[in-house]
């Protein structure tokens, strides 16, 4: 695979810099700096083909590396791929038509364990995954979430929740997941279940928006939402849920949110227009809870179908990946926080889940 | 609409004058021979302006295989889809243009599926068939349903009454059985009721498990041996037809068609997840009222269809609240058709055809209510023949008035031309030349428009270009045959109509967003010995290379590469024996490496595959009962291939049949 890497390629020096930006670096004798080693994208690939991946961009190199798990386990990662995340020193994609969590190790790539999640023979269709304490949470299509220790990768136990869920986050201290009922059309669901972590049982649901998906909290006691409507009259939106009674607190109705991303005090929300072709990106404080720009890709860069969104505190990047016509490999474009574009690399088909290796760096104290 | 108001008009008034004309009896066997198989008797594809290819009945009982698929994937230019298993849905694309574009006739009367525009192939089993064509453009005859002009292409199956000698009572039987849980029996019986009337009646049962064993294979894991689940198939078929000479050599055919069946859908295979649990019954209720008649170059044909058909599909492990998948399509056809052809001066002739049809859908899985279409279609085409020369201007016009039970309706109309010409330009060999321009378009199915979520109201017909140069030359010394005819395509596609996934791999939908260009080339070759009237070799060879691009969008990877599934080249060849009782028929087809998605890439290579097939065939009276033993082997080097990605075929597999004819 060749990877095509803008001229303007982001030095290791470029990044140290925005690192120390970070209030990360707790000074205590010596310093410990994080810095951004790698970023691994999820490939969806495409339903019914085996093809989900996994590309591993290095920052050591600037190499992308397609099919980074297939090169080090000789073997697929299965169908469509739906999240990926990095806890601990584990990384966990989740595969969705082939009903597996595989964990690996974050930075090999090497497979530690494939867990499948199946009720008997038929799969649960794990869908995102969050993390609490020495847990994994998975939410599943068939409406539960499936615990795991995150030491022996054994299931403990599956939570049932509602319908579809589609997205799974940690706010307020509880594991929070959107029922979307995405499988039930016309009939979206509007729920959002919360589990407390510690009995491992749904200890309530609250009423959000139609379809809701992905959700993060901010520093406020506010959880951000997208609600995805019905793909018709009801339009895709971004709501604020205060996580405290679990009500709605606002919807922002100025522009339409498919998927959005979350550094610090700045939220970045994209929406694609598949009837007209064209995708934006609005960058929010979520402190003040206002827009900050409704274009914030500022160079001129064009994105044909941005599919996936995520910013790296560490390094300060928005990586934005862009699944172009769907049926060919698609390509990630990291922009810096003025949406200026710093470098870009070729991903797989369908990129859209993201997750940061960062590594401690040790410097003794001047 | 006026103008296929006029044309309507124009045909039934032509159609009243020349009825009256064939009042006069006429008793000509030859004649009646003419009419009862449309164009049969000289095999078609020698001097057509039009590609076209057949298979014979003669030729179908050699070879081995069991569905319609099986040969029509012989053919030069064919690409099956074929979704794997005995009972796997199997669609036929033709000079890469997609299923759609691909017309099916049954003696003349032709068949659709509006939800999805493709008719599966598996469901035409090969027992009463007499023979199998394919013709690029349209059939030759001038007198043919405007239906029949409409599609790119059109496949065309034949049946035939057995010939009534001593006896006014024929049976036929059979059984076929094998590998994977084949069992298929057989039986017809025919009745010559009266003088001119004859009466028959058929059925058919098919049974597969289909659980053959695949290879999967993951990257540099091993192969593992695994056996498809989930692939059974349960099938009837019954056949009725009434047929009537009438004194003036017209002829008058009734037929109904019943099918029912119920299969497992085995899935494609799914790494680390071996689930399949989906079902598909289907059951179709068809008739078909034909009349024909034909004095010299004037001749008539009336088609009035009418079909019934009922899907359901089955998924139980889709996670919705109600704990699965239970959708139901119901579908009605009422199709009425009147074509003439007639001479006008010298050695110009016309023809004329309008046909009127209505479909309409019930289903619980579309939005925007449940849709009616109601098509007109209206056709002139000029002739002018000489012994040497051929050529055929076609024009016709189409009006579709679409509705939902919920939706206001929605007018389309087209003006669609075709031109062909044939010349003689050597007498010995024979070498003739032809040329073809055609256009046509498909209209978008009830499943692209209105389907939930994945359909598209606003989408436009999908339109096709053809154009076609070939020479044909044929030549015999002594007890030899020789043909071979070479063709040069080129086809543009506009407005493709395509899925893509709208806000995530969950949401597809359709949208008018490609162009292709193909550019293709066939060739055939056969060669033929007629040693004695018991003796006779056969070798026939097919080649096809295309190129097949998208064109849609400069900014894709996936422009100016081959679009999904098209084969580079594909070969195929066959070699009959018969000798006295036995006959040998060896079939080899080779399909080139594809890309399952549109860019050409090592990730998305399909690799090439050869299949071999081969039956013999013994044929015995028993008393005085001819006796047909017939055994076979399907892929006989046990190749393990896929056509679409997911859905491996199957290995070697033994049958064995027996006929008897009385």
């Amino acid at each position: 695979m060749s990877i095509k890497l803008l001229p303007f390629l982001v030095s290791l020096a470029v990044l140290t810099v925005s690192c120390t930006d970070e209030p990360d670096d707790k000074p205590t004798g010596q310093d410990t700096l994080v810095r951004s080693a790698g970023v691994y994208v999820m490939n969806e690939g495409l339903f019914n083909g085996n093809n989900a991946s996994l590309t591993r961009f290095s920052f050591s190199d600037s190499a992308a590396t397609a099919d980074a798990f297939m090169q080090v386990n000789g073997r697929g990662l299965g169908d469509t791929g739906s999240d990926l995340a990095i806890y601990g020193s584990k990384l966990y994609a989740v595969v969705n038509m082939s009903g597996q969590v595989e964990v690996m190790d974050a930075r090999t790539c090497q497979s530690i364990k494939q867990i499948p999640l199946f009720n008997g023979d038929l799969p649960r269709q794990p869908r995102k995954i969050a993390f609490y304490g020495n847990r994994a949470f998975v939410c599943n299509f068939d409406g539960t979430v499936a615990v795991i220790d995150t030491a022996s990768l054994n299931i403990e136990k599956y939570i049932t929740v509602g319908q579809n869920p589609d997205g799974i986050t940690v706010a307020g201290g509880k594991i929070w997941v959107s029922n979307s009922g995405g499988l039930n059309f016309p009939d979206y669901n509007n729920t959002l279940s919360i589990i407390d972590p510690v009995t491992l049982t749904e200890e309530k649901q609250v009423e959000v928006g139609t379809n809701p998906f992905v959700m993060i909290p901010d520093n406020y006691g506010d959880l951000y939402l997208i609600a995805r409507g019905n793909y018709s009259d009801l339009k895709s939106r971004l709501q604020i849920i205060d996580v405290a009674s679990g009500s709605v607190k606002h919807t922002f109705t100025g522009f339409e949110a498919i998927n959005f991303t979350m550094a610090g005090d700045t939220a970045w929300v994209y929406n694609y227009d598949w009837g007209t072709g064209v995708s934006s990106v609005v960058m929010l404080d979520v402190k003040t809870e206002t827009v900050l720009s409704n274009a914030f890709i500022s160079d001129g860069t064009v994105l044909q179908t941005v599919y996936g969104i995520a910013a790296d505190p560490v390094s300060g990047l928005v990586y934005i990946s862009d699944a172009r016509n769907f049926t060919g490999l698609g390509k990630v474009f990291a922009f810096d926080r003025n949406g200026k574009l710093k470098f870009s690399f070729d991903a797989g088909l369908n990129p859209a889940g993201f997750a940061f290796l960062n590594e401690k760096v040790v410097t003794l104290e001047r | 609409m006026k103008f296929i108001a006029s044309a309507g008009l124009f045909t039934c008034l032509l159609s009243a004058s020349l009825f009256a004309d064939a009042q006069q009896p006429v008793d000509d066997t030859l004649n009646i021979r003419g009419v009862e198989v449309t164009g049969q008797k000289t095999p078609p594809g020698r001097n057509s302006a039009f590609p076209t290819q057949q298979v014979d009945i003669k030729t179908l009982k050699s070879m081995a295989g069991s569905t319609a698929a099986d040969v029509l994937r012989n053919f030069s230019g064919v690409t099956i889809r074929d979704y794997g298993g005995l009972g796997g849905l199997k669609t036929v694309v033709v000079r890469s243009l997609g299923a759609n574009h691909t017309g099916i006739s049954i003696d003349g009367a032709p068949l659709s599926d509006a939800a999805t525009g493709q008719l599966d192939l598996s469901k035409i089993q090969l027992g009463d068939l007499e023979a199998i064509g394919l013709t690029i453009g349209q059939g030759e005859q001038l007198c043919q349903p405007a239906r029949a002009q409409a599609s790119a292409s059109m496949i065309s199956f034949h049946t035939v009454m057995p010939e009534f000698k001593e006896s006014n009572l024929k049976f036929k039987a059979g059984v076929r059985t094998g590998s994977f849980g084949v069992i298929s029996p057989y039986a017809g019986i025919y009745l010559k009721v009266r003088q001119r009337t004859t009466a028959g009646l058929s059925a058919g049962y098919n049974h597969t498990r289909g659980n053959y064993k695949y290879l999967l294979k993951n990257g540099n894991l091993p192969d593992t041996t695994l056996r498809r689940s989930n692939a059974d198939m349960e099938a009837v078929q019954l056949n009725f037809r009434l047929e009537t000479l009438c004194r003036d050599s017209s002829l008058l055919r009734i037929k109904t068609w019943f099918y029912n069946s119920e299969r497992g859908l085995p899935g494609a295979v799914i790494f680390y997840n071996h689930h399949a649990s989906q079902r598909l019954t289907n059951r179709d209720l068809a008739g078909n009222v034909q009349y024909s008649w034909q004095k010299g170059r004037k001749q008539l044909l009336t088609n009035l269809n009418f079909s019934n058909s009922n899907l359901i599909y089955r998924d139980p492990a889709y996670l919705n609240h109600e704990g699965g998948l239970d959708n139901h399509f119901h579908q009605q056809e009422l199709y009425l058709s009147q074509a003439i052809s007639f001479p006008v001066y010298g050695i110009f002739s016309m023809g004329a055809a309008t046909d009127m049809m209505v479909n309409s859908l019930q289903t619980d899985v579309y939005s925007h209510g449940n849709p009616t279409r109601f098509s007109g279609l209206g056709s002139v085409s000029v002739q002018a023949k000489t012994p040497k020369t051929e050529v055929t201007g076609v024009l016709l016009a189409t009006l579709v008035n679409e509705s939902t039970t919920e939706r206001n309706p929605d007018i389309h109309t087209a003006l669609s031309p075709s031109v062909s010409f044939i010349t003689r330009i050597s007498r010995k060999p024979l070498i003739r030349v032809r040329m073809l321009y055609k256009n046509s378009f498909r209209m978008p199915t009830f499943n692209d428009l209105y389907y939930n979520l994945v359909g598209n109201e606003n989408l436009k017909p999908e339109l096709v270009n053809q154009f076609n140069l070939g020479v044909l030359l044929s030549e015999e010394a002594g007890i030899l045959g020789f043909n071979f005819h070479a063709d040069v395509y080129a086809n543009r596609v506009k407005d493709k109509i395509v899925a893509v996934p709208t806000q995530n791999l969950f949401v597809w939908s359709m949208r008018n967003l490609g162009r292709v260009d193909i550019l293709g080339l066939e060739a055939q070759a056969g060669v033929k010995a007629v040693i004695s009237a018991s003796r006779e070799v056969s070798l026939n060879l097919n080649f096809t290379r295309q190129q097949a691009l998208d064109m849609s969008d400069p900014r894709n990877s996936t422009y100016r590469q081959q679009i999904p599934y098209v084969p580079f080249q594909t070969f195929s060849g066959s070699l009959t024996v018969r000798e006295q009782r036995i006959s040998l028929g060896y079939n080899v087809l080779y399909n080139s490496h594809r890309y399952t998605l549109g860019e050409n890439i090592h990730a998305n290579l399909l690799p090439s595959w050869w299949v071999h097939d081969v039956a013999v065939s013994w044929q015995q009276s028993v008393k005085t009962v001819p006796v047909t033993l017939k055994a076979e082997v399907i892929n006989l080097f046990n190749q393990q291939y896929e056509v679409i990605r997911g859905f491996p075929m199957n290995g070697r597999g033994f049958y064995i049949s027996l006929n008897i004819n009385y």
